[in-house]
């Protein structure tokens, strides 16, 4: 995969994040891949992340499995950027 | 100027009485339609600021309460998509006046109802995709709760039996009826989106999408655009 398309896909997440939980941008610039997630940010909740999914599929042109998503997917930045990659970029 | 004064109306359908608010005396009409469910409590402050925004630059603009939401007190579970239709249809008899309608989002869904000479959409969204967020949302909950249950059983929920999320109750013919609603796209209309959002539009806005916030939010300059975009189209359609 190349490190342009992946760093466009962190950024696509980072842009969501934002915009779905209403932090503000300084506070997801400093996301890194260990920052906790679900059941860390307040903000997340079970109507939150459907709309986090929506957002992630609608502006990277996926499809999201939902029997795929759990908690583990959710646990950090990372391994929601980790998920979020390997479905756009294959 | 004192800024035009929100007028509380109503109009009458299947015995019931629904709110609809108006704002601005006089002018061209144009219907607002809010997106459903709880995108429609998150927008209302954004939409009720651009119908005031509107009403300065001389327009009439309405925006009714669906019955099942909001405010109204007829029973969400007791209606099917018929009667959404037939609401805004009635909405429309009420006003009485050549319409156009501006929607957000799966508001869209119903523009057609009220017959308008022309249509404005804001990020519409399609049935599908409304329902499939509906399923996310049990989803969600349900994994809070430490349940399992997998997205086909909740999916096949949605449409076969009531189904209950985020404190609405959907008639198994609503459900069905959601999960099958596509975007009518026929002439006349005019279709902006968020930038970001890849599918297509006539112009995209440079925005944060408010609909999603938890916490209903407001965006002033978000709201010019509207108006500014909004106002500029009504003139053109009204000189075609």
């Amino acid at each position: 995969m190349g490190s342009q398309e992946a760093a466009e896909v962190e950024q696509t997440v980072r842009a969501v994040l934002r915009d779905v939980l209403g932090i503000s941008a300084d506070r997801v610039a400093g996301f890194d891949d260990d920052t906790p997630l679900f059941g860390a940010v307040p903000e997340l909740d079970s109507m939150a992340v459907a709309g986090l999914l929506t957002e992630i599929e609608d502006r990277l042109g996926i499809i999201i499995d939902d029997d795929e998503v759990d908690g583990e997917m959710l646990e950090t930045f990372g391994n929601l950027v980790a998920f979020a990659r390997s479905k756009a970029l294959g | 100027m004192s800024p035009a004064p929100l007028v509380h109306l109503a109009y009458h359908w299947r015995g019931a009485s629904e709110r609809l608010v108006r704002i601005g005396e006089a002018g061209p009409a144009i219907l607002f339609l809010a997106p459903l469910f709880e995108e429609a409590n998150r927008t209302r402050h954004f939409l009720i600021q651009t119908m005031r925004g509107l009403a300065a630059q001389g327009y009439a603009c309405y925006l009714p309460d669906l019955p099942g939401t909001l405010e109204s007190q007829t029973p969400l579970e007791q209606l099917d998509w018929d009667d959404w239709t037939g609401a805004i249809a009635a909405v429309a008899e009420a006003i009485d006046t050549p319409l156009r309608t501006v929607s957000l989002r799966a508001g869209c869904l119903l523009d057609h109802a009220a017959r308008p000479k022309a249509r404005w959409r804001l990020a519409p969204q399609d049935g599908t995709t409304l329902a499939r967020e509906l399923v996310r949302i049990r989803m969600a909950a349900a994994r809070e709760d430490g349940q399992v249950v997998t997205a086909a059983e909740l999916n096949a929920e949605l449409g076969s039996q009531e189904f209950a999320v985020a404190g609405y109750r959907l008639s198994p013919a609503l459900g069905a009826a959601l999960k099958g609603a596509a975007i009518d796209s026929s002439e006349m209309v005019r279709t902006l989106r968020l930038e970001g959002d890849i599918q297509p539009a006539d112009a995209k806005l440079a925005a944060q999408p408010l609909w999603r916030r938890s916490e209903p939010d407001d965006d002033p300059l978000f709201c010019q655009m509207l108006v500014d975009d909004i106002s500029h189209w009504a003139a053109t359609c009204a000189a075609s």
